[in-house]
């Protein structure tokens, strides 16, 4: 359908602050990113804008020796896959949380559901960075966990759990948990149970009735939450750097310390282009298997 | 033709929802047994408990007190998985994620018939409803009456013993209704399966059913075949429920109906054991008007034309309005109108005596 000029003008105007906004705070830093990913690092940080060079994508697979020569670096790519691992593993914790909890709230009573997403919404009410102190007195040697432990005797020694990819683990499955129920929950507020009821009617028990009926109509909601989880996770900053102690290092904090300390913004640039292409190939593997219509 | 082995027997089943004082009566004391092979419809307004009682058959409510059995064995605590009945819902309840075929083979796959077996038992109830070639679809491409005959060929997949309709014609229109009305019948010819059909619409139940249970208010009203409900009807609510009637009042003495001054006429009521006052119930199509000869004198009061009938309300001389249809065949009876003096005669057995205690109701 074509729109007379007149009203196509008043659309475009219409949708002016979301496009400027998106292009100034969007378009413009990723281009900018892109182009400083292939300049010479400065000095002091920062780049020279006049000189071309593929180093920072160079340096990410391979280490150039003193003689120029080229020798293959796992270093980054150990980094690239434990974050990786990380945030699968996030994902799938949540999920396993995350589902039941919003299959229980779904179920419950209208009144009872609205409290129960409230209280599930509550820790949004403080900032994260707060509830990661909090996490770092939970878990530190001598802490509430590690003492409560020792007192009840379950435990020798120190726990020995904060500044280790287990208490990274730990904040992440803690922090995206929210991310994971709600979108599950709205896709299971919607479904209609009567057909639930038709599988019972069908001769299906509770676990045929979830696995063929529940589950492929909360897909949906599913796949958004393990987005929504697995991405935040994956170029997460502070959590590793506050619960791992900036000893298991992921992609986000490997990518801060390029910008800050170690002073080469292109390959911090470079860094970033490389996560965004890995969550995207995530993204498109991770719907080409579970958003095709199923029975196909 | 049905067979006189009992499929359900409903044993004095009560519905209570709430507790204690507060507690709602939904189904009171309802007792009656469904035949093998029968087409039985459970008929009533809503709110008339029909629709639980199918969903208590069905196994999706609890039985507050009696009992409901299948082929003598108790289903009290049995879960709807677990009871070899399937439901046909009023909203279809088609898996949208499914196709056609895998909607139908689903009952069969839960059921743990092998998947060799299942084709050809898919393929069979797919010709049955007469959608061939529509195993491949999903249901959001079909039409409403082709879910509704998904929705049928995949209960009637499992072979169920009993197969339990929702007010499933209810969302189609008229002319699909009337279509589907006749289809249901054949399958249930073809299948020999018993059918429970709820349903709110008197000419659908009229039209279908081997027999109907009227039910109001929980409770149940009269069990008959057809022509039992609507020549015989029970009480005043299943009179007033099915088709229409004219409620009067009379005498029996002597061998004939009195009413007032508007005279009297002879041997016209069914039941005449007894003389003395009479709650009477009739058919409008079974009076006829006639603006000469001998009846009951009354004055027309108004006339609905609708071609192939004349609805007349006439008000009798002792004061009752009274209904009467006359079709209008080759024009032999000339027209009468608003405000003419009429005579009404009746055929044998015209006039139902209605029990005593529906009197003042």
């Amino acid at each position: 359908m074509s729109l007379d000029p007149q009203r196509r003008l008043r659309r475009r105007l219409l949708l002016a602050p979301t496009t400027l906004t998106l292009l100034l705070f969007m378009v413009l830093p990723m281009l900018l990113m892109a182009w400083m990913s292939v300049l010479a690092p400065d000095t002091y940080g920062g780049v020279r804008w006049k000189e071309w060079s593929l180093d920072a994508y160079v340096q990410f697979l391979y280490e150039r020796d003193l003689d120029d020569s080229l020798t293959l670096n796992s270093d980054y790519l150990q980094i690239f896959g434990r974050s990786f691992l990380l945030a699968g593993f996030a994902t799938v914790v949540t999920l396993l949380i995350g589902f039941p909890t919003a299959l229980y709230i779904a179920l419950k009573e209208e009144k009872t559901r609205q409290r129960l997403i409230l209280l599930i919404s509550i820790p949004f009410w403080t900032n994260l960075l707060v509830r990661t102190y909090a996490w770092m007195l939970l878990l530190r040697n001598g802490g509430l966990i590690d003492s409560s432990l020792s007192a009840l005797g379950l435990s020798q020694g120190a726990l020995d759990v904060l500044y280790t990819p287990t208490a990274v683990a730990i904040g992440f499955v803690y922090s995206f948990l929210p991310f994971m129920v709600l979108p599950i929950y709205t896709s299971l507020e919607k479904m209609d149970w009567r057909l639930v009821e038709a599988a019972f009617d069908l001769g299906a028990n509770r676990w045929q009735a979830l696995r063929r009926v529940i589950l492929p109509l909360a897909m949906p909601g599913i796949v958004a939450g393990c987005l929504l989880v697995f991405i935040p996770a994956i170029g997460s900053y502070y959590i590793p750097e506050l619960l791992g102690g900036g000893k298991s290092l992921m992609i986000g904090n490997l990518i801060q310390n390029q910008f800050g300390t170690a002073r080469n913004w292109p390959f911090g640039a470079a860094l970033s282009f490389m996560l965004l292409a890995l969550v995207l190939l995530a993204m498109w593997v991770y719907t080409k298997r579970f958003q095709r219509p199923p029975g196909e | 033709m049905t067979g006189n082995r009992v499929a359900i027997d409903v044993d004095h089943v009560c519905k209570r929802f709430g507790h204690d004082e507060h507690a709602v009566l939904a189904l009171d004391h309802i007792a009656l047994s469904i035949r093998e092979n029968e087409f039985f419809t459970l008929l009533g307004p809503s709110g008339c408990g029909k629709t639980t009682l199918l969903r208590m058959i069905a196994g999706f409510e609890d039985v507050s007190s009696g009992d409901i059995r299948l082929y003598g064995e108790s289903l009290s605590g049995k879960l709807p998985f677990q009871r070899p009945v399937n439901t046909v819902f009023q909203s279809y309840a088609l898996f949208p994620h499914l196709t056609v075929e895998e909607n139908i083979a689903f009952g069969l796959e839960m059921r743990g018939v092998k998947a060799a077996d299942i084709k050809p038992i898919v393929a069979e109830k797919l010709e049955l409803v007469k959608l061939g070639g529509f195993a491949r679809r999903r249901p959001h491409q079909l039409s409403g009456g082709q879910q509704q005959r998904v929705a049928l060929a995949r209960a009637l997949a499992p072979s169920p013993k009993v197969l339990l309709l929702d007010e499933s014609l209810s969302a189609l229109d008229l002319k699909l209704r009337k279509e589907m009305q006749v289809e249901l019948k054949r399958l249930q010819r073809e299948t020999g399966i018993t059918f429970v059909f709820v349903t709110h619409d008197q000419e659908e139940a009229l039209t279908m059913s081997d027999r109907i249970a009227v039910m109001s208010a929980g409770k149940l009203q009269q069990v008959g075949s057809p022509e039992d409900i609507y020549d015989r009807p029970a009480n005043r609510f299943v009179a007033d429920f099915i088709g229409e009637t004219s409620f009067l009042q009379g005498r029996v003495a002597d061998g004939l109906l009195h009413f007032g001054e508007a005279g009297s006429l002879p041997g016209t009521v069914l039941d005449q054991s007894h003389d003395g006052h009479a709650a009477l119930a009739v058919r409008p199509e079974r009076l006829q008007l006639s603006t000469s000869g001998s009846g009951l004198h009354g004055v027309v009061s108004e006339v609905v034309y609708r071609g192939v009938d004349t609805v007349y309300t006439v008000q009798l001389a002792d004061g009752q309005p009274c209904r009467v249809r006359n079709t209008n065949d080759s024009g032999a009876v000339r027209l009468a109108r608003v405000g003419e003096r009429v005579q009404l005669s009746a055929q044998p057995g015209a006039f139902h005596r209605l029990q005593e205690a529906d009197h003042v109701a």
